[in-house]
Order: structure tokens, then sequence, then C-alpha cells
């Protein structure tokens, strides 16, 4: 019960990033996906992992509430996606079918259990979701917003096969970790670079920077 | 939820919300107000009866949630404290739980600051998020040494390693740095720029009526939780001949509570500019120092 709610939280918050229409309601919408997420980490005995991640995320959206602003001085012109995004975190995964899932204590027909499957379900949805924001969006901020919704579906699924499939060894904790590491650093170097490119040319949104483009 | 759970979030609640009135009393009869016991009783019935004002076009669902979020994120982050025996929630990860609870004060500023749509309130948001850069890491660095002194995130476990001797005696630095990051955490006294004079207030400078209240109260708890931190983390729990160990654990609170509120209102305002050097060049350094010197005392 516990799982669906998060991953139904999870997803709406990760849908919400680009439909609602005031970028620090979309930073918080986006946080509230990536907590969601850190609370389904606490459900598979992830505990310190799942507490990091909060702690981490928290800051980070702050660190990127304040990066907003700076280059989006109109807070509600950045976000103008349409509502397509996918919002099914809670179609079933055929629960008991292979031994992968631990979940056959559970009462038949009470509640789906927490299955493998659920989890990559979830992390699927989440995944499609930041890669539609990472690909329409045309401000930078937001498109990082999509790439930090991928990073997100790579923590719940990097968590979920460490619990279900090698829970006797750390390599999925530090796996999560790894992904963590690597959503503050794209923070850290794509804030670095929308620094510069702003401060020399005036530019915020990625058309305006297609020099490269082979 | 077991029974003892339950009565133990009971007397959590009724101990948080009786400590911050105190703190709040205390605070009002150094200020010089007069009649200073009743003072905050009756700021809150004179705020309960106000009228609510509004700003031009605000974002009511963000004020509304960083409002409530300031005392919900105090009273999470005290769950891991133990008051009498054992905690509300006895986690492994206590230690990070409460850096991670405390870290959602910055969200609950912004949102109230950024939500109002006014720019005093916004400066004072963003001075916060300035603050919480600058004591984040050596605060950090703090916690780690008491975690690595005690070989345990449990707090439980911390509080079970100073039987011999208090990590305040051999973790100095670790516990000033600690109780400036205290002050900080709680934008209060010297770091309480965010809510400043010369930002007409800050952050809760639009709120009003219950708004105002719960914010207010929210900040005091913090005070409180952040002060009653420092009982298990440094000052041995409750250790102590005679009293029992709830006895012990209020004496040291209300101890800690009293000299960060005398220094609240004896210290003057820091400017988090020079806040931010001093933390990064001075007490990164210091810390990570105490924690060496630490993990070479545990060094089995």
């Amino acid at each position: 019960m516990g799982f669906w709610t998060l991953a139904v939280l999870a997803v709406a918050g990760g849908a919400a990033v680009f439909v609602v229409n005031s970028m620090a309601r979309a930073t918080f919408a986006l946080l509230t996906s990536l907590l969601a997420v850190a609370g389904t980490l606490l459900l598979v005995d992830l505990g310190y992992v799942g507490v990091l991640v909060v702690l981490m995320m928290v800051m980070e959206m702050l660190v990127m509430a304040v990066f907003m602003i700076m280059y989006m001085m109109n807070p509600a012109a950045g976000a103008h996606g349409a509502e397509d995004a996918g919002d099914d975190g809670d179609r079933d995964g055929h629960p008991g079918d292979d031994d992968l899932h631990r979940g056959a204590r559970h009462p038949p027909g009470t509640v789906r259990p927490m299955t493998l499957q659920s989890f990559l379900l979830l992390a699927a949805a989440l995944f499609s979701i930041g890669l539609y924001g990472a690909l329409s969006q045309q401000s930078i901020v937001m498109l990082m917003m999509g790439l930090e919704l991928m990073i997100n579906a790579l923590i719940a699924a990097g968590g979920a096969f460490w619990y279900y499939v090698a829970p006797h060894n750390a390599d999925g904790q530090v796996l999560v970790l790894v992904a963590v590491t690597v959503m503050a650093l794209e923070m850290a170097m794509g804030f670095a670079v929308t620094t510069a490119i702003f401060r020399a040319r005036d530019v915020d949104l990625t058309d305006e920077a297609g020099d490269l483009k082979g | 939820m077991d029974e003892g759970t339950g009565a133990a979030a009971v007397s959590l609640v009724v101990s948080l919300a009786v400590l911050a009135y105190g703190a709040a009393a205390l605070d009002a009869g150094l200020g010089g107000a007069r009649g200073a016991a009743g003072a905050p009783l009756r700021e809150a019935a004179r705020l309960l009866v106000q009228g609510r004002r509004r700003t031009l076009v605000p974002d009511t669902l963000l004020v509304r949630t960083g409002t409530v979020l300031l005392p919900l994120a105090a009273l999470l982050a005290a769950t891991v404290l133990p008051a009498g025996d054992r905690p509300v929630l006895d986690s492994g990860v206590g230690i990070v739980w409460f850096n991670a609870m405390e870290v959602c004060v910055w969200g609950a500023l912004w949102l109230v600051g950024w939500g109002v749509n006014s720019v005093y309130p916004l400066i004072g948001g963003y001075r916060f998020l300035a603050q919480g850069l600058s004591y984040e890491l050596p605060h950090m660095f703090a916690l780690i040494t008491v975690a690595l002194g005690a070989g345990s995130l449990r707090i439980a476990d911390v509080v079970a390693a100073q039987r011999e001797v208090w990590f305040v005696v051999w973790m100095p630095v670790a516990f000033v740095v600690y109780l400036v990051s205290a002050l900080a955490m709680a934008f209060w006294g010297p770091m309480g720029e965010p809510v400043g004079r010369n930002v007409a207030g800050g952050v809760p400078a639009e709120l009003s009526g219950a708004d105002r209240l719960v914010f207010a109260a929210g900040r005091y708890a913090l005070l409180v939780v952040v002060a009653a931190a420092a009982v298990p983390l440094f000052l041995g729990g409750g250790a102590g001949p005679v009293l029992p160990g709830w006895a012990w654990t209020a004496v040291k609170t209300v101890a800690v509570l009293g000299g960060l509120v005398l220094v609240g209102q004896r210290v003057p305002a820091v400017r988090m500019d020079r806040f931010t050097e001093f933390a990064w060049v001075v007490l990164i350094p210091l810390t990570l120092l105490q924690t060496l010197v630490v993990a070479i005392v545990v060094l089995p």
C-alpha cells in the first residue's frame, strides 16, 4: 500500500514538473517526486541511502531554486509543457509469477504486493517523463529537471535491483550513491556551463546555443 | 505503533510545546517585556484574532506548505532524540535523519519567502539559503565526528558511547561548531538575518494571523530541537547522578536552550558574507582536524 502511494506521488510529481505554470512549483513538484522515490528506498531496507537521498535532494532543489530565479526572472515563462506525460504508476505488475518477487507472504487479494516489477514500472514511468522533459523543454533549467527525473528513475531501479536481486552485496547501494553523485555533478556542471554562456551571450535557451550542432 | 511509542510521542509533543513556550517567554523577558511569563500567550491571542493580510497574487499553496513545514520539520527531527529511555523513532540512521529534517527548514523558509510575492521575504529566503550553504558543511562534519566517536549513526548508541566520557570533553571543537550551526539552523540571534530588522522582518514579514503564529511557534520549536539534540550528541544524554534519565535530559536541554536564547539577545548580528568565508576557511578545516583526532583515538 505504502509503495503504491509513494509511486503515484512520485509519478504525479514528475508529471507536474512540466505541467504547472510556475518555476517555483515545478521545482517543488520535482522535489516531491524525488522524496517519494527516497520513501520507496526506505521500504526496501535502504535506511541510510533513503535518508541520505532526502538530505541531498532537499539541498539540491533549493540550490536549483537559486539558479532558477537567476535565469528566469519571469517565473512562469518556462513551464509550458503539454500534459501528456505518463501518470500510470499504478498499473499492475502481475504479482506472483516468478521467483524474483518477495511479496508472496502478503495475503492475496488485499493489496498488490511490492515487487521488482512494480519498482521497474515506477522507474520506467519516471524515466519516460524525464525523457519527455529533456526532449521537449527549451529552457536549460527545465531541461535539467528532465535529466534529474531520469536519474531519479535510476535511483529507484538501482535500489530495487539491490533488494530483489543481490541483497547480499553492497554493490547496488553503491550504485544508488553513484546515481546521487551524478545528479549533484549534473547540477554543478550544468549550472556552471549555463552561467558561463549566460554571462557571455545572455543565452538561457537551448536553441540559441546550437552552434556546435554538426 | 505500540503503547510505549504512543506515550513517547505524546510526551515528545508536550515537552516540545512547553520548552518552546518557555524559550519564547525567556526571550520576551530578556528583551525587557513586562509580564514576560504571559507574553507569548498574549502574542498568540493577538495573532489568532488578527485579520489575515494578503499580498498581490501570492502563491498560497507554497506559502501554506512552507509555513506548516517549519514546525513539522522540527517535530520530525525531534522524533529521533531520546527524551527518556528511548526515542519515538529508534532509527539506525538517526543522525542522518536529524540532519535531513533540519535541512527541510531551508525549503520551508524559501517557500514562504518566495510564495508571498513580496521583496523583503524573498531577500530573507535567499539569505537563509546562503546561511544554509555556509553552516551546513561544518555542521555535517561535527555530526560525522560524533558518529565516528560512537561508531554508529544510532543516537541511542551515541548516548551509550558517552558512559565514560562525554563527547563534549574530547570533541570541544565539534561541540562549539554544533552550537554555532544550531543558532544558524534556527536562524536565531546573531544568525537571525533571514528574519532581520533591516529587511523589515524578512521571511515572515507578510505573514499575519494564524500563519504568523504557526511560523513563530515553528521557529521556537526548532530552537528547542537543536538545543535538545546537543544533549544526546555531546552532553551524555540522560547520564547523571541521583535524578532519573529524563530529568537530566530536561535539565541539560533547558541549560543549552537558555544559553542559546541568551546569546540571541546579547550578541550582535553576523553578516552572512563574512560568516561564509569564516565557515569555509576556518570552521571546515577545524572540524576536519577534530574528526582526524577522533579517528586516531577510536582507531582499533
